[in-house]
């Protein structure tokens, strides 16, 4: 039990170490490699992302072809190719991760408006409510003009 | 003398000079690089520089290095550079607009966070609020009735000898259903007790006193029905609470519109029709019902006060013991009255006015 809890004090020390292993992963795996993971990340199927996948496996493809071409001019252009197709499949990770964003950014609107709509109520039931008092006050003051004001609570008592 | 002119240029020549201005002549421009240097100056940029300047730049270094490359004589390189560039560009863009995303995100959330508060506070101010007109309409009620009643005289005619019998009935079995509902809610309080005990002596002895004296009794009767349950209710009531009544209410309307939800002095009330059978036992319908009212009432710790309202003409159904019965080993505590029909206030239809009608009165504090 001890154990576990010096291990939970010490989770800095593991997040960071954890966060050193991926990084150190990543950089030692080659950029081809690297571009089919992140391709078989899960994205939203929309014409953009399904752009950019394809692009990117188009890049991949000529990169082979370069590498193994003939020409010197060809194969220089091989390593470039192979970074473009990096770029595309990080876009198409960056098109996902813009696709949640908006998401939750339409969701956080809509429970605005839906808390609006709530203090809009609230306003008119208090208001209501109010409304309810005074007249109950004033009917209450005309069959006895001195004695509600013992139970009744101060005007600025309710004030917002 | 005449001049020699000079003939046409020798082969060799021409094809030395040709050679020599194609060696010369820039290498052409690869079209994706055209593309890339538009990119990077177009209007749309600018405003994708100002929002992720390190995306940008990255961009536009990876354009310069097409660029270099195409001066130094590398149109294949520079192609792939340029081409790269070109979706740096596009990246630079969208995280632009994740940038626009994230900060109307965060701008909503605050916003968020400042209305759920406003919420909350304009709840509580409502409840309070709610508490203290509550209080001053029990006040306002008790008040009104205790106001010295206009002496009723006697005389009138056969007439009105009879409206007001028929007056006290009606009032002495509203203030019976009043003083039941008090002692829902208080068993023990012995003046509600007593005064239901007054209310049904009054109630049997009705015939036998004159039209004006028991039209005045059974208005006293109601009165002090009304008192008791008021004083009941304050006495339990915590200044925290919002009206239980209100809150119940509104969240039954759509749930059990078709048996017309409402508010009276004893609670709130549901009314059903034709729920007895010719047997005089619950129908089908009838058990449905109670299924639907029974978790209701123990879910909000309720009391229920079941009114059974007949004419002369209808059978007396026989369930209503059974009922209260039924509904007590439920974990309800209720009672059930079988009462004569009286105007009722709600409006029916001619169909629905044949049919014998039950209350179901939910009993609040």
């Amino acid at each position: 039990m001890q154990s576990i809890h010096s291990l939970l004090r010490r989770w800095p020390v593991w997040s960071l170490t954890s966060l050193f292993a991926v990084s150190t992963w990543a950089a030692t795996q080659p950029l081809g490699e690297r571009v089919t993971t992140l391709l078989a990340q899960q994205a939203p199927a929309t014409a953009e992302t399904e752009r950019a996948e394809r692009m990117a496996r188009d890049a991949l493809e000529r990169a082979k072809r370069a590498a193994a071409s003939e020409q010197a001019a060809l194969r220089e252009s091989a390593d470039v190719l192979v970074e473009t197709a990096h770029e595309w499949a990080q876009l198409r990770a960056e098109l996902s991760e813009l696709d949640k964003l908006e998401k939750r950014s339409v969701e956080a609107q809509a429970r605005l408006q839906e808390l609006d709509s709530q203090l809009k109520r609230e306003q008119a039931h208090l208001e209501e409510t109010e409304a309810r008092r005074g007249r109950a006050l004033a009917e209450l003051e005309k069959l006895a003009p001195t004695s509600p004001s013992s139970t009744a609570t101060p005007e600025t008592e309710l004030q917002p | 003398m005449t001049a020699r002119l000079p003939g046409p240029p020798p082969s060799w020549l021409v094809l030395l000079l040709t050679c020599l201005f194609a060696a010369c002549a820039s290498l052409p421009r690869p079209v994706v690089l055209d593309r890339s240097l538009s990119t990077s100056k177009s209007t749309a940029m600018a405003d994708v520089q100002q929002r992720a300047p390190q995306a940008f730049a990255r961009a536009e270094q990876l354009r310069l290095k097409a660029e270099e490359a195409l001066s130094n004589d590398k149109p294949v390189l520079s192609e792939a550079l340029a081409e790269q560039a070109l979706v740096a560009f596009e990246r630079a863009a969208l995280q632009a607009r994740m940038v626009q995303v994230r900060q109307r995100l965060a701008k909503t959330k605050v916003e968020v966070e400042r209305r759920t508060q406003q919420v909350a506070e304009l709840a509580a101010l409502q409840t309070r609020a709610a508490e203290a007109t509550k209080q001053l309409e029990l006040r306002l009620e008790i008040e009104k009735h205790a106001l010295p009643r206009a002496a009723i005289e006697p005389g009138g005619g056969v007439r009105r000898a009879t409206a007001r019998v028929e007056a006290a009935r009606s009032i002495v079995q509203s203030a019976q259903l009043l003083c039941v509902a008090a002692k829902l809610l208080a068993p023990e309080n012995a003046t509600v007790v007593r005064v239901l005990r007054e209310v049904e002596d009054l109630a049997s002895s009705l015939q036998t006193l004159q039209p004006h004296e028991a039209l005045a009794q059974a208005m006293d009767a109601r009165m002090r029905c009304l008192t008791v349950l008021s004083e009941v209710r304050s006495e339990d009531r915590t200044l925290s609470s919002a009206d239980p009544a209100d809150a119940l209410l509104s969240k039954l309307s759509p749930s059990l519109a078709e048996l017309r939800p409402h508010r009276d002095d004893r609670g709130i009330v549901l009314t059903a029709y034709d729920i007895w059978s010719e047997a005089g036992e619950l129908t089908r319908q009838g058990r449905e019902l109670l299924d639907r009212i029974v978790p209701i009432a123990r879910t909000n710790d309720l009391n229920m006060l079941v009114v059974v309202y007949r004419d002369g003409k209808q059978a007396l159904p026989r369930a209503p013991n059974d009922l209260e019965q039924v509904l007590l080993s439920a974990g309800i505590d209720a009672s059930v009255q079988v009462v004569a029909e009286l105007p009722s206030l709600l409006e029916v239809s001619s169909g629905q006015a044949r049919q014998v009608r039950t209350e179901f009165v939910l009993v609040t504090q």
